[in-house]
């Protein structure tokens, strides 16, 4: 078993350090949950565009004092309680998923990425400086793979102590797990649209759901950046809707965007699906706001991207694997043919995959009879899934030969099973039998 | 080489077992799961179709759960010695490494050591003329034997 004293004490300094700039910018209500993962994700955010996009930082922390200046005009010291079982509820789900992180893990990395992501860790022991520098320099070692956004390592060796130990970037590689499980969670029990019943059977689905998927049990105990990614994504698909979580929509789409490139896409597949579900006059929220967190959302992470890119670009270094080009329809076929039956592999991902399409079918024979969250995951997922799969269709050959390698798209998955989990589990909270299937208390605010 | 260690480092995280191999545990949390399905239908109250489908959930997770459980060489009962066999060869690379100002592999014949070798060397800083550094086709379990400057691991060593 790892130690966790490290990785919990740095993410409990960060939340303190992030005190002053929560009281300015007021990143979610005061009392709520979200808050302190969010905060710290903000803290490492501030970190790694400190030191790979100096004038974007600049321009960030300006941007955030003017909102933070406005919103506490408008606020006041509004203040919102959390109810105590939302609470309890957290820690018990946290409990059974933090089990499954922490249960006779491994002392050391077992999966190739694995090594990969904590190498670049090990080698920010040096300076997270030299990290970011190696990087634009190419002289990071020349097994590490150029190109690829470093926020992930970057957070990685700040939760070690910059200590290239072993022992220690596994430690910190899980503290980044949890924040992104806690973000996930906690963005869970704060939605303030739903009684506190539907939060505690949400919280409860989307816990068993995600535990009888034995693939994201292994990723739960590995080092990869996938499902931490899915969390974040799926906290993102959960503040998107509700108002006054603008700033931290925008933090996490950020975020998402530089832990790996395929967050860009997630993250612009959630701005359109924002559009959609306004457009589409989509109860219950019908204002606009929603297109418009959506859209500055994407703005923010695609800025990060393009900024990071640029310098790349700059210094004569490109991630071949990730370019895109015009997508290949010859493709869609087999490419169609391997997602489906990755999907529906039970060994890896048990039912998931079929209650996700369950639920996403559903949703789309009767619409209206479905809960206003399971309509708008619904709505998320194939957005994500559509532009995801263009994506792919839109890389490099060598693309598509790890797809038919098998060592792509049940990790593309992953980043989608969090956010499958919450509509499964909006779902049964809306057909839970002690709760009225009816759109009060559906939640995601009403 | 163990194989089923090497197959945990190239293709642990990619999926739980190997794909298409049908075995009696599946094909029993199969027919489950339908039954479960098929009673929900019979039931017909929200109570009884949701728990039909917890039922049918828990069910299908059953072979994967067994087999990461059990079977595969990150399982709690084996992921130690798993993990140790790994940080040796990753150790005796980095103290080499560190002896020698910077090493480099020069012939590899373990896919499954690449990333073990790489992890071990992030640390390193470059060097003129890096010690060179072979890997035979069982490197990842054997020992390595370091002779005239050269660290060779596996059978390509002459062990």
């Amino acid at each position: 078993m790892i130690s966790l004293v490290r990785p919990l004490a740095v993410l409990t300094a960060s939340a303190l350090a992030a005190l002053p700039v929560d009281h300015l910018v007021r990143v979610l209500p005061r009392g709520s949950l979200s808050r302190w993962p969010a905060l710290a994700l903000t803290t490492f955010l501030a970190c790694y565009l400190a030191l790979a996009t100096p004038p974007l930082a600049l321009a960030a922390v300006v941007g955030l004092v003017a909102v933070g200046a406005r919103r506490r005009r408008m606020d006041g010291a509004a203040t919102e309680p959390v109810d105590a079982p939302a609470y309890v509820a957290v820690a018990a789900c946290a409990a059974v998923l933090l089990a499954a992180i922490l249960f006779e893990r491994p002392d050391g990395p077992c999966f190739w990425d694995a090594f990969v992501w904590l190498g670049k860790a090990r080698y920010a022991a040096g300076g997270l400086g030299e990290l970011i520098a190696g990087g634009l320099r190419t002289t990071l070692p020349p097994f590490i793979p150029s190109g690829y956004p470093l926020f992930e390592p970057l957070s990685v060796a700040l939760l070690a102590g910059l200590s290239p130990r072993a022992e220690a970037v596994v430690a910190g590689a899980v503290g980044l797990e949890i924040l992104a499980l806690a973000l996930f969670l906690c963005a869970l029990a704060d939605d303030p649209g739903a009684s506190v019943r539907a939060r505690e059977v949400r919280l409860a689905t989307a816990t068993f759901v995600l535990v009888s998927s034995p693939l994201v049990l292994v990723h739960l105990r590995s080092s990869y950046v996938d499902l931490p990614l899915g969390f974040v994504v799926a906290a993102l698909a959960q503040l998107l809707p509700r108002r006054r979580a603008g700033v931290a929509c925008a933090v996490l789409g950020m975020s998402a965007a530089a832990l790996k490139d395929e967050g860009m896409v997630h993250v612009a597949a959630l701005g359109l699906a924002g559009v959609i579900h306004v457009a589409s006059g989509g109860r219950p929220w019908r204002d606009r706001d929603i297109a418009i967190r959506a859209t500055a959302c994407v703005l923010a992470a695609a800025t990060v991207m393009a900024f990071w890119h640029l310098r790349l670009h700059q210094n004569g270094i490109s991630n071949s694997d990730h370019a895109l080009a015009f997508p290949d329809w010859e493709r869609v076929r087999s490419l169609w043919g391997l997602g489906v039956e990755h999907l529906l592999e039970l060994r890896s991902w048990g039912a998931l995959g079929v209650l996700a399409l369950g639920a996403v079918s559903a949703v789309a024979v009767h619409p209206r009879s479905a809960p206003p969250a399971a309509r708008w995951f619904a709505t998320v997922l194939t957005v994500d899934a559509i532009a995801m799969f263009l994506a792919l269709l839109a890389t490099p050959d060598r693309v598509m030969e790890f797809a038919v390698g098998g060592t792509l798209l049940n990790r593309i998955y992953m980043q989608f099973a969090p956010t499958a989990a919450l509509l499964v589990a909006s779902w049964v909270s809306a057909a839970a039998p002690s709760s009225p299937f009816s759109r009060e208390g559906d939640g995601l605010q009403g | 080489m163990d194989p089923s260690l090497s197959e945990m480092v190239t293709d642990g995280a990619n999926r739980v077992g190997a794909r298409s191999e049908p075995t009696p545990l599946l094909s029993f949390a199969f027919v489950i799961a339908v039954g479960a399905c098929a009673v929900s239908f019979r039931i017909r109250t929200r109570r009884g179709v949701l728990a039909a489908a917890a039922v049918a959930t828990a069910t299908l997770a059953i072979p994967g759960l067994s087999t990461i459980l059990e079977h595969r060489r990150d399982a709690p009962a084996r992921a130690e010695s798993s993990s140790a066999i790994i940080e040796r060869l990753s150790e005796r690379v980095e103290r080499f490494s560190t002896a020698h100002g910077c090493a480099r592999v020069t012939h590899s014949e373990c896919v499954a050591c690449e990333p073990v070798v790489d992890f071990a060397l992030a640390t390193s800083v470059a060097c003129p003329s890096p010690a060179p550094i072979v890997l035979g086709p069982d490197a990842l379990t054997a020992t390595c034997l370091e002779s005239n400057g050269t660290l060779s691991c596996g059978e390509r060593g002459g062990r």
